[in-house]
């Protein structure tokens, strides 16, 4: 069909080139675009131009078939037929008309010829007056005019002829004549009416000869096919009709890869393979049974052509009976549009992509700019907040003082503590800021980690207000003593342990510390934070070293022996370090180690978890758990209140510190937080013979070995005596004091020998006979609450060494005291206020010293042989002047200088134990000023002083030729809180600094701290 | 009796204003603690003292404001000294407008010096009015025999 079709084209149809194309000599090769079922594959395609019409033709009977049995082809066969009829109809019509004409025609010949022949009878008497011309069929011809070409040949032309006669008028030969001539004339009408059926007879016969409706049919079809090739011919589409089976009868393919008959016959599935083949194949099975006509677009991945995209339009074919007989199918590639519109799709998700980071990061800056006003909003917040609190908290510290009844007391005491939590608290919350931005800088201090657990307890169990059991287990395996940043790891805990308390409301609360190995998380990090911390550990653990590697010869020159144990100690107190070791076997290991390797350092790992039976964390609340402000959800927000700040604080510490922290949770049981962190451990050791049992049995609370506090639900009345049921009794004096270590590292440092000498002889005596004076001691002082301030009389007169010993004494007595307030604040043993503490530590000086209780009144001239020489260093009158009156107060005189220069002149002459130096100073500024001072205490020589331009002081007095004989306490004093200030004030030398403006209570802290 | 009891509590209402309004902070207190009897009319010492020094550095403020070239430097130290006299003494306002002062200094922003100093000048003659008052109220008390430290 196909080439007959081509031969016939070429003649219509300039742009026909098919059969160029595909000659047929290759055909067989390459496949043809359009394949059609054949009956034989053998005839060559001459053969099938010469039986064009046979209706043998495979494709034909499936065409006729198609034709028949579907609702399609008969409707377009309908279509044809119409048209053909209506064109037969047209022309049926025409002659038809044509024909009613002219028997019309006929009929008015016919009526005239009657009418004449009447007329011609009627006329006769009046015939020679009217001659009436008669035209027939003059106007009723012109109305065929339209008539076809074909039929207007055969239009007759009727001659209008008049009817002449010579005879003479109504004679016989008239009449005769007259008669002749309508013979005639009906005679030519007839012949005319001959000619004219002869005619019809003609076109009819030739109207039968014309063409068949099916030639017709199939020039239109051959037409159509034509064009649909002419269309077609570029067209990257495969059409196709398959069976019932699915199997080709007819395809169409631009780019025939395949023959013929390697698809004709076949179906999908049996032509190619790969991905795509099967689905196209169930796609057509689908439509076929749904009867209803879809797209759909397949991916193929064959090995025939690639990996392609076609869309796929499949339309089920009927029969007339309305069943399925097979399907059209038609494809167009489309791989290149998918490819196209999967960019685009790719692209239009990289844009949303874009914009969606793009409004992250605009919440982001809108966040952080919200987080920078709320800091700043803070940092002057806080601020306002610290001055009118720490006024209340002075005036509670003040009211301490006064006389008060127990119960006040320990109420008062409760109330300083809390004060106190909130202004560390304020300043912590203005440390994250300053963790985040990194100028946060750690300290390393020594502290007793049982401590530690032990009053965080006690300060949560003293504002307890729920039935809660408190407790805390520390393993034995704990160090004493451990390097860390303690007001941190106490913020952590007390954070931790207040968020516990606050979300449970039966059960109990606790803390558990155990050692653990290093985790793997801190393997690197751990170095590195070891190393920062060391650095930054200036206040004490640099200048310990500094005072190892000090020559010390020339000053034991100077210094008796029992001086130095006067100096250590007050040192020693800066840690708040005695040493209360009981038999247990890991201090004597330390011991022992601590002798042989004095200054080697170790990093433990302690784990703790702080545990309650509360509410628990929803799991999903868990990973925003420590995120700020963030709290378990908007109603825990409104039952329990804060600020959801505590556990951003404290994972912010942690990470900070080195470690991790993590938390286990379970929803209505309970949650465990748990922190990992390095502390440092110094193993040095240190076995002077100092009476420090006294704190011990005055204390009877053992902290450094306790292992386990419980604080049970309090009731009233008993507010704050449950502490430590299971405290163990107090150990032998004798013992304690062969147990010595850790904390006096300094004597161990320089006298090994003198220490271990000491310790066998005269300490352990002393140490007892101390203690149980000091235990009746503070019997006495309890019950009299205020004792005039000093008894020293009884020191005046005895001699140096006694004296010295006795500034020792004094010196762990203060430091007993200060257990003493920490035990009245936190609700523990003693209520005793601070003030009264003073007095028992000045009581067993005297005791000791002349075992005589007097109660003289207080001299100058003894409390300058023992009070501590204070040397103030301020340009500002009025400053001078209050601080001078607070420390007339507080019971100290002190020197006054105002400027740095004034202030060397003033340690050349005079050994001082405590400077307090102003920053800011005309003339020199305390900085400087401090590092002349170290630079003295480090070489034994003015030589920095004097080139900063300070002469040396002449050597008049005893004191200036007196080389550096123990570190001075340098307290700053800055107008400035901000950290860097006081990392300067550190890096220069300084111990602490005090922020301005000087309050009792800060003076009182300073030299608490340092007056010991 | 009555009146002294009168004038307590008028002084008493006098202080609280005092710290109300923001001219005293909780340093005051501190100052009146520090008197006792071994000690008498320390605060009335050291405020007249602070007084003193702060008209003599107002002056020197203004002096150093009035040069062409400002000495930033020393205008600072000078802002620094009154800071720490305000500072010591608890007026809280004067000691907020030399931290703002500072700044300036240290911006070398002339006009904010001036502006501050204005400031400072106006806080400082206030607060002495009432410190003044305050003195007299005690005044009255003493020597109507009372007792004006509770």
């Amino acid at each position: 069909m196909v080439c007959e079709m081509e031969s016939e084209c070429i003649e219509d149809m300039d742009i026909e080139v098919l059969s160029s194309m595909w000659p047929e000599d290759i055909g067989t090769d390459v496949g043809k675009q359009f394949n059609i079922e054949k009956p034989g594959m053998d005839q060559d395609m001459l053969e099938e131009v010469t039986i064009l019409e046979e209706p043998t033709i495979a494709d034909f009977q499936r065409l006729m078939e198609l034709t028949n049995y579907t609702d399609k082809g008969s409707s377009q066969l309908a279509y044809l037929m119409k048209h053909w009829e209506y064109k037969q109809a047209n022309a049926v019509r025409l002659l038809r008309e044509e024909l009613d004409n002219l028997s019309k025609q006929r009929q008015e010949v016919e009526l005239r010829k009657l009418e004449i022949l009447k007329d011609n009878r009627f006329e006769e008497e009046n015939y020679g007056g009217d001659k009436r011309p008669v035209s027939i069929l003059d106007e009723v011809y012109y109305t065929w005019q339209d008539l076809p070409v074909p039929l207007r040949k055969s239009d007759v032309i009727v001659q209008n002829k008049r009817i002449e006669i010579d005879a003479e008028f109504d004679t016989v030969v008239y009449w005769k004549q007259r008669a002749m001539q309508l013979e005639r004339q009906l005679e030519a009408s007839v012949q005319r009416e001959q000619i004219l059926m002869d005619k019809l007879q003609e076109s009819i016969k030739n109207l039968e000869r014309q063409s068949s409706p099916v030639e017709e049919l199939s020039q239109i079809l051959k037409r159509a096919d034509n064009f649909l090739h002419f269309i077609l011919q570029n067209a990257p589409v495969v059409i196709g009709h398959q069976d019932k089976e699915l199997r080709y009868r007819f395809i169409y393919n631009h780019f025939p890869s395949l023959q013929e008959e390697d698809i004709i016959g076949k179906t999908d599935v049996e032509i190619f393979t790969g991905s795509g083949v099967k689905e196209s194949q169930d796609f057509k099975r689908e439509v076929m049974e749904k009867g209803l006509p879809a797209k759909k677009e397949i991916t193929f991945e064959t090995e025939l052509f690639g990996s392609k995209t076609f869309l796929i339009y499949v339309e089920p074919v009927f029969s007339k009976a309305g069943e399925t007989i097979g399907i059209n199918y038609m494809g167009m590639e489309i791989t290149d549009q998918v490819r196209k519109r999967e960019r685009m799709a790719k692209l239009r998700e990289e844009i949303a992509v874009q914009k969606a980071k793009e409004t992250e990061l605009n919440k982001t800056i809108h966040i952080t700019e919200e987080t920078m006003r709320a800091k700043q909003m803070l940092a002057t917040m806080s601020h306002e907040i610290r001055s009118p609190l720490s006024g209340v908290v002075s005036m509670a510290e003040i009211l301490s003082t006064t006389k008060l009844d127990r119960e006040q007391r320990q109420l008062l005491g409760v109330m300083i503590s809390s004060g106190d939590l909130v202004l560390q608290l304020i300043n912590d919350i203005l440390d994250l800021s300053k963790v985040e931005s990194g100028v946060m800088k750690l300290e390393a201090t020594k502290f007793r980690p049982r401590e530690v657990v032990k009053h965080v307890l006690q300060t949560a169990a003293a504002s307890l207000q729920k039935m809660l059991t408190l407790e805390g287990n520390v393993a034995d395996d704990i160090p004493v003593e451990v390097i860390g940043d303690v007001l941190r790891i106490r913020q952590i805990l007390t954070n931790l342990v207040s968020n516990a308390v606050k979300f449970t409301h039966h059960g109990k609360v606790g803390i558990n510390l155990y050692v653990v190995p290093e985790p793997p998380f801190a393997k690197e990090e751990g170095h590195q934070k070891m190393s920062t911390e060391q650095s930054t550990n200036s206040a004490n653990g640099v200048k310990e070293e500094k005072r190892a590697s000090t020559p010390r010869s020339s000053s034991d020159q100077n210094c008796l022996d029992g001086r130095k144990h006067k100096d250590h100690p007050s040192q020693n107190h800066a840690f708040n370090d005695e040493c209360r070791s009981s038999v247990k076997s890991e201090c004597s290991m330390n011991g022992d180690t601590e002798e042989q390797t004095h200054s080697t350092e170790t990093t433990v790992w302690i784990r703790c978890d702080v545990y309650d039976t509360g509410i628990g964390i929803p799991e999903k609340a868990i990973p925003t758990l420590f995120r700020r402000y963030m709290q378990v959800s908007a109603d825990h927000a409104r039952k329990y209140g804060g600020t959801g700040l505590g556990l951003a604080i404290c994972k912010q510490l942690v990470e900070l510190m080195g470690g991790h922290l993590t938390v286990a949770s379970k929803e209505h049981c309970g949650s465990t937080f748990t922190f990992i962190l390095p502390y440092k451990v110094s193993t040095a050791c240190d076995n002077s013979d100092d009476p420090d049992e006294l704190s011990d049995v005055d204390d009877t609370d053992d902290d450094t070995t306790e292992g386990f506090f419980q604080f049970q639900p309090r009731t009233l009345g008993s507010l704050f005596s449950s502490n430590g049921p299971t405290r163990p009794q107090n150990i032998l004096p004798g013992f304690r004091s062969s147990n010595k270590f850790n904390g006096f590292s300094e004597n161990s440092y320089s006298f090994p020998t003198t220490n271990i000498k000491s310790k066998g002889t005269s300490s352990t005596e002393d140490a007892s006979s101390v203690i149980v004076d000091a235990s009746e001691m503070s019997e006495s002082t309890s019950s009299s609450s205020h004792i005039p301030e000093t008894k020293h009389e009884s020191l005046v007169n005895t001699n140096k060494q006694n004296e010295d010993k006795a500034h020792a004494r004094l010196q762990n007595g203060s430091l007993d005291s200060s257990q003493h307030k920490e035990g009245m604040t936190l609700g523990t043993m003693s209520s005793e206020p601070q003030q009264t503490c003073h007095q028992v530590k000045t009581d067993l000086t005297s005791q000791w010293v002349s075992s005589t209780n007097n109660n003289d009144t207080s001299s100058e001239v003894t409390k300058s042989a023992l009070k501590p020489k204070i040397l103030l260093v301020e340009d500002n009158k009025i400053n001078v002047m209050v601080t001078q009156s607070m420390m007339k107060r507080l019971g100290y005189s002190m020197d006054v200088v105002h400027n740095g220069v004034e202030a060397v002149r003033a340690v050349q002459r005079h050994s001082y134990d405590v400077i307090l130096m102003d920053v800011y100073m005309p003339v020199m500024n305390g900085l400087q000023t401090t590092k002349l001072i170290r630079s003295y205490e480090e070489t034994g020589n003015w030589e920095a002083a004097s080139k900063a331009g300070i002469e040396p002081c002449l050597p008049t007095s005893h004191e200036c030729s007196v080389l550096p004989k123990n570190r001075i306490h340098i307290i700053a004093m800055t107008a400035n809180t901000l950290s860097e200030s006081a990392e300067e004030c550190y890096a220069t030398g300084m111990d602490s600094f005090v922020s301005k403006p000087v309050t009792f209570q800060k003076l009182k802290d300073c030299l608490e701290q340092y007056l010991r | 009796m009555d009146g002294i009891v009168e004038l307590q509590r008028q002084l008493i209402d006098y202080t609280a204003s005092l710290f109300h309004e923001g001219f005293l902070d909780e340093q005051f207190n501190q100052l009146q603690q520090l008197e006792d009897e071994n000690n008498p009319g320390f605060v009335v010492e050291v405020v007249t003292l602070f007084f003193e020094d702060a008209d003599r550095l107002l002056n020197e403020l203004t002096k150093a404001l009035g040069q062409p070239s400002v000495d930033f430097k020393s205008l600072d130290a000078h802002v620094h000294q009154l800071k720490g006299s305000s500072s010591s003494i608890g007026a809280h306002r004067i000691h907020r407008v030399c931290i703002s002062f500072r700044n300036s200094c240290e911006e070398q922003n002339v006009e904010g010096c001036l502006k501050n100093l204005q400031q400072v000048k106006h806080e400082y003659s206030l607060v002495k009015d009432r410190l003044e008052t305050l003195f007299r109220m005690e005044q009255q008390i003493l020597n109507a025999g009372g007792s004006v430290r509770r």
